[in-house]
């Protein structure tokens, strides 16, 4: 390593990193490393039939297990003065890397979804399935009935490596398979490997050992840490909003490797100056073989250098620019004992889902349905469920919380046609332009950090913007729009060509100017805003677009050209780094 | 008694003044002087000054915890400078509390767009609609916010403009933080600490003040008239005999000398519709002046007050059949006296009037109509409260009679009883309800349902006497965890402070083919345990069930000679008590 190249001779700043005592970090650093892996007292709060809640510790913990206290906070004040505990309430985030399902699992979670949570099936941006409104006595249960058809929820949330997402596109014969796999063996990996959830939740009981976790160690990781893969052009997963991004590189027909992309992050809070979404740094080449083992290198080394005392600087973009990317990449390199390879070229036209019916590379067939929000309730899931009573492909979770069918053979096409139309689906393969282009997350009444409607805004919303745009004959022009509840993110919202995140009950931040390919960084265009105050700047700007656009110019590519938002080149980059 | 002792700690004369009183009271009396001197100890180690503590509140309202921690600091730094101030959270403080405090300091956020904290939702639009007066009461408000938003520390300003609005004296200007509010936080508590002075003794105290003898004691025949401050329906909307909360407002010196285990008379009123629906059937007006005890009354108000329209008297029922000459009423009189029980326990007074129709003139009316009686409610608030305040569980009963729904008189004039109408109530001393003498002995609670209430009022009074430190164990029976765990919430807390030892709780959707025996016996050990070591078992709530269950309790121990031994030891030492209705 040539060492005149890289800043690595300047020592790296560890004052806040896992290098110091326990009792110095940040109280959740200390509540994990005094959890006994994961277990805290969640088994004995399982037995508590005075509460439905867990102890408070304990809801940090179940986060590891993929399990997360909320309650319905539209009738919280309502059960307080009748001198009743809120209604606690769990939701349960699958493990399913890929986000691939077979018929019989997803017959088993509708009939578990029915059985035990409040509102159906929810598709995640995320590319897994969320049940909601799970009461305390019943997570056993529905955690034991998962395990019969291989499904658990280890490390769907928590300071962990979340479900790894994958794209498809199945352009190239061979290729989306094999990053499937990829994916699959790397969320396998990297899970944690204590044996709390076994324990606490199927009933097995095996004696606690010190070497538990012999790769995150008894503190985990600083904060959640995802990791995706996607398949160029197609850009489903955004992958510029992953912490460990990777990229195929196809090359003569064959998966030749991954282009590495680092310390993408959407969260952002508005109460401070050193937060700050940021898209993944491209920093190299890998061979496809090294995919797993270069995760987990990342992995350690976020663990290692993570901010563990000021938990919004602990996501791995900002140790990322703590460390300066050239030491990073030092880092891993040294880590690795191999130097990447530079990055080969690949090219992003879109991060939407292909819409209604697609032919693959191997004369197969697969159907996008599009499922407004994820929500997969009342008349859709009776519809869902009659469909796979006979289906024979196998069924995608995609990030855009839709719906994929998959492997259907040529001679079945036909049939598959009729039954969705008899069923009554057909109309979500042909969804309304902007609504197959439109991402919020759950934001009210569940989610605790909601500051404003997202989900059940949307539609509303969405109305209002698609009679703007007829007014300027933009119907046929998709724009990429991202609405959330608050600024964390979760849909990620500051990749959208207009974006709103939640700030108050009506008032949210307007952000112009992402791109319809994931790749650009929306801006602030104004603070706290309401509904008439958005539709009318929009207003405004469709009118110029509709007037200068350029053929198959995006609007958040106009926006930029027309210098209405500045170009990235023009912008502060983050506001931390100067 | 130790005459050493007694004649060291009292003068001749103290003793006599002391003997003289003591001699004109009768054992509930006395008991309830114990109860009081007791208290009175507890909560002050002196007796009452007559010249009472100014009494100081640090008030938080908080959603993220900030305000809280701030109040906290608040306190500590009150205590250290020996000033007495109370820590209070918002969300659990009602408006009529103000009253009872001369200094308030207000702190708290603002969320959104000009938004309380969500769990002082209700605590800030009750008092944003206030409009008495809160003239002696001076205050200092704390407002935290964030200035990124229009509407900054909305909240604190609105709270702060309100309290003046209603007339309390500001102590000094509101301060306004934005997100860093550390540094102008502490500089308010400091300001704010000056306005308060110290303490003159140790701690502050509230003991409830002597009963001004001079008034005439409530009774069944002299009821207290008071005021209905809240009334919370505890129960979810789709059931169907709901149970409610309701608080009553009590006056300063109101003389019920209420134990916890007591009871209140509540005098119900017949509806409207009944009153009009009666007067109709036998043509009177309701306006004609009848006189009850030497009162005049219009008949349609002494229908409604004071005659039972509903369950008709042996007595009435022969006058009626004298004025009707009904022939099949007159055999009905003069035949059977079980058949016309019988009758009598199946009609109502409107079916009779229907079945047989005929006049009778008003006075005569009310004179023989059954008198409306008073139905007894368990108080479910520590009877020694500061607030005063008197909490009853009251289940609203309805039951189906030739394909009618009807309602129970009393349950459903209280549960539709609007905030700020008036019920008349009497104190009814519930002897065989009441906490053992000795203040260790264990507490094993059983309720069903609203059988819960006066255990509320143990627990509450526990909590608050120091001298009282019962193990006690509650078992509760209901419908729904989570929708009739009635008074959760402080049974948790009660939990979280060791007031209570242990719950268990029995759910009929969850368990539906488990009873209270069946509960019981999955924990039999622990409850002979706690019966051989002397623990008092009180029972309340239904009383079909609750004898079904020790019947059957009694059968399923009957093979085991030590627990039965220890069943009957519990029976003779009287150590069992039974609220059943």
């Amino acid at each position: 390593m040539n060492k005149a190249n890289t800043p690595m001779n300047k020592p790296i700043d560890r004052s806040s990193d896992i290098s110091q005592p326990v009792d110095d970090l940040h109280e959740n650093e200390q509540l994990k490393s005094r959890s006994h892996y994961l277990r805290g007292t969640i088994a004995s709060g399982l037995q508590d039939r005075l509460s439905g809640a867990l102890a408070a510790d304990d809801t940090l913990l179940t986060k590891f297990h993929g399990i997360y206290q909320q309650d319905n906070r539209d009738i919280r004040q309502n059960r307080l003065a009748r001198k009743l505990e809120p209604d606690y309430q769990f939701m349960v985030r699958l493990r399913l890397p890929g986000g691939v399902l077979s018929r019989a699992q997803w017959l088993e979670i509708d009939r578990l979804s029915r059985r035990y949570a409040s509102s159906g099936i929810r598709i995640t941006t995320r590319q897994t399935i969320q049940l909601h409104g799970v009461y305390k006595h019943h997570l056993r249960t529905l955690l034991n009935s998962l395990r019969h058809v291989h499904i658990d929820t280890i490390a769907a949330c928590g300071d962990d490596t979340r479900g790894i997402v994958c794209g498809a596109n199945p352009s190239v014969r061979g290729v989306e398979s094999a990053v499937f796999q990829l994916a699959q063996q790397t969320s396998d990996q990297l899970i944690p490997q204590t044996t709390a959830y076994p324990e606490i939740w199927y009933g097995d009981s095996n004696a606690l050992t010190s070497t538990e976790e012999p790769l995150y160690g008894p503190l985990y990781l600083p904060r959640k840490f995802k990791i995706g893969f996607v398949i160029p052009p197609v850009n489903d997963v955004d992958i510029y909003a992953q912490d460990v991004g990777f990229i195929a590189i196809i090359e003569a027909g064959h998966l030749t490797g991954f282009n590495l992309c680092v310390g993408g992050g959407m969260g952002q809070l508005d109460t401070r100056d050193d937060s700050y979404p940021r898209l993944a740094s491209v920093i190299g080449f890998i061979p496809s073989e090294m995919a797993t083992q270069v995760a987990q290198t990342i992995l350690t080394i976020q663990r290692d250098y993570g901010d563990r005392k000021d938990r919004h600087r602990a996501r791995f973009k900002y140790t990322i620019d703590r460390l300066g990317i050239d030491t990073f990449k030092s880092l891993l390199e040294q880590r690795l004992d191999s130097k990447l390879a530079a990055a080969r070229e690949f090219n992003f036209t879109h991060n939407g889902d292909p819409l209604g019916w697609q032919q693959t590379n191997t004369q197969e067939w697969r159907v996008t349905l599009h499922i407004p929000s994820g929500r997969v309730n009342h008349a859709l899931q009776d519809q869902l469920q009659a469909l796979f009573q006979f289906y024979d492909g196998k069924i995608r979770l995609t990030t855009n919380q839709n719906l994929q069918l998959f492997q259907i053979p040529e001679y079945a096409r036909q049939d598959m046609e009729q039954r969705l139309a008899d069923i009554g689906l057909t109309p979500l393969t042909r969804p309304q332009l902007q609504t197959a282009h439109t991402l919020s997350c759950v934001s009210l009444p569940t989610c605790g950090l909601a500051m404003a409607e997202a989900e059940r805004y949307a539609p509303v919303l969405i109305d209002k913007i698609n009679r703007l745009k007829s007014e300027y004959q933009l119907d046929n022009v998709p724009i990429n729009i991202r609405l959330t509840g608050c600024p964390n993110g979760c849909a990620r919202p500051y990749l959208g060509e207009i974006a709103l995140t939640g700030r108050a009950e009506g008032i949210y931040h307007l952000y112009l100017g992402g791109s319809p390919r994931g790749d650009r960084l929306a801006v602030l265009h104004q603070p706290n805003v309401n509904e008439p105050t958005i539709l009318d700047t929009l207003a405004v700007l469709f009118k110029r677009f509709s007037a200068e656009r350029l053929t198959n110019e995006s609007f958040g590519d106009f926006l930029v050209r027309s210098k209405i938002v500045p170009s990235p080149v023009e912008r502060p980059i983050n506001r931390s780094q100067s | 008694m130790d005459m050493v002792i007694q004649e060291t700690l009292f003068s001749a004369e103290q003793w006599g003044d002391i003997n003289s009183l003591i001699n004109g009271l009768d054992n509930s009396q006395k008991k309830w002087l114990g109860e009081y001197l007791w208290h009175l100890v507890d909560s002050d180690n002196s007796i009452h000054n007559a010249k009472p503590e100014l009494r100081t509140v640090v008030a938080y309202g908080t959603e993220t915890g900030n305000c809280r921690a701030i109040a906290e600091r608040f306190f500590q730094q009150a205590n250290q400078h020996n000033k007495p101030v109370e820590l209070i959270d918002l969300a659990q403080f009602k408006i009529r509390h103000l009253k009872q405090i001369d200094s308030l300091f207000v702190i708290c956020s603002t969320h959104g767009d000009g938004d309380p904290p969500e769990p002082i939702e209700r605590f800030y639009e009750t008092l944003l609609a206030e409009d008495k007066s809160l003239s002696p009461l001076s205050y200092s408000v704390l407002a935290l916010g964030d200035s990124s938003y229009d509407k900054f520390c909305e909240t604190g300003r609105q709270i702060d403009n309100k309290l003046a609005a209603l007339g309390a004296s500001r102590l000094q200007e509101r301060v306004e933080c934005d997100v860093d509010y550390q540094s102008l936080a502490e500089s308010w508590i400091a300001t704010s600490l000056s306005h308060i002075a110290e303490s003159q003794s140790a701690r502050t105290s509230s003991a409830p003040i002597l009963q001004n003898s001079s008034t005439t004691e409530i009774s069944k025949a002299n009821p207290l008239t008071v005021e209905l401050l809240e009334s919370i329906r505890l129960s979810a909307a789709e059931r169907n005999d709901p149970i409610y909360h309701l608080e009553i407002e009590l006056p300063d010196q109101h003389g019920l000398n209420l134990l916890p285990g007591d009871s209140v008379g509540i005098f119900p009123e017949n509806t409207p519709q009944k009153v009009s629906q009666t007067l109709e059937l036998l043509n009177l007006l309701g306006d004609e002046i009848v006189t009850l005890k030497d009162e005049s009354y219009p008949l349609a108000q002494a229908l409604r007050q004071f005659c039972d329209l509903n369950i008709i008297s042996n007595r009435f029922v022969k006058k009626w059949a004298e004025l009707t000459q009904s022939e099949t009423l007159e055999q009905l009189v003069n035949g059977d006296q079980k058949i016309l029980k019988a009758y009598l326990g199946k009609t109502h007074l409107h079916e009779l009037l229907v079945a047989h129709p005929g006049e009778m003139d008003a006075q005569t009316l009310v004179d023989w109509l059954r008198p409306l009686q008073p139905r007894l409610y368990d108080v479910a608030n520590n009877p020694f409260n500061h607030d005063n305040e008197l909490h009853i569980t009251v289940e609203r009963c309805s039951y189906l009679k030739n394909g009618n729904k009807h309602y129970g008189i009393a349950s459903h004039f209280l549960t539709t009883l609007e905030v700020g109408e008036n019920i008349s109530l009497f104190p009814q001393r519930n002897k065989k309800f009441h906490l053992p003498d000795n203040p260790s002995v264990p507490l094993l609670m059983i309720a069903v349902g609203s059988g819960i209430s006066p255990y509320r009022a143990f627990i509450q009074h526990i909590a608050n006497a120091s001298q009282r430190n019962h193990p006690a164990w509650l078992i509760f029976k209901e419908n729904s965890f989570h929708e009739d765990f009635l008074y959760q919430t402080d049974w948790l807390e009660a939990l979280r402070n060791n007031d209570i030892s242990r719950i268990d709780t029995l759910f009929t959707e969850e368990t539906p083919t488990d009873s209270l025996t069946d509960k019981l016996l999955q924990n039999l050990s622990d409850f002979i345990g706690w019966i051989e070591s002397g623990a008092h078992l009180y029972l309340s709530g239904h009383k079909h069930e609750l004898k079904v269950f020790e019947d059957e309790f009694v059968q399923a121990i009957a093979n085991d000679q030590h627990h039965l031994a220890v069943w009957h030891a519990l029976i003779q030492q009287k150590r069992i008590h039974r609220n059943l209705y």
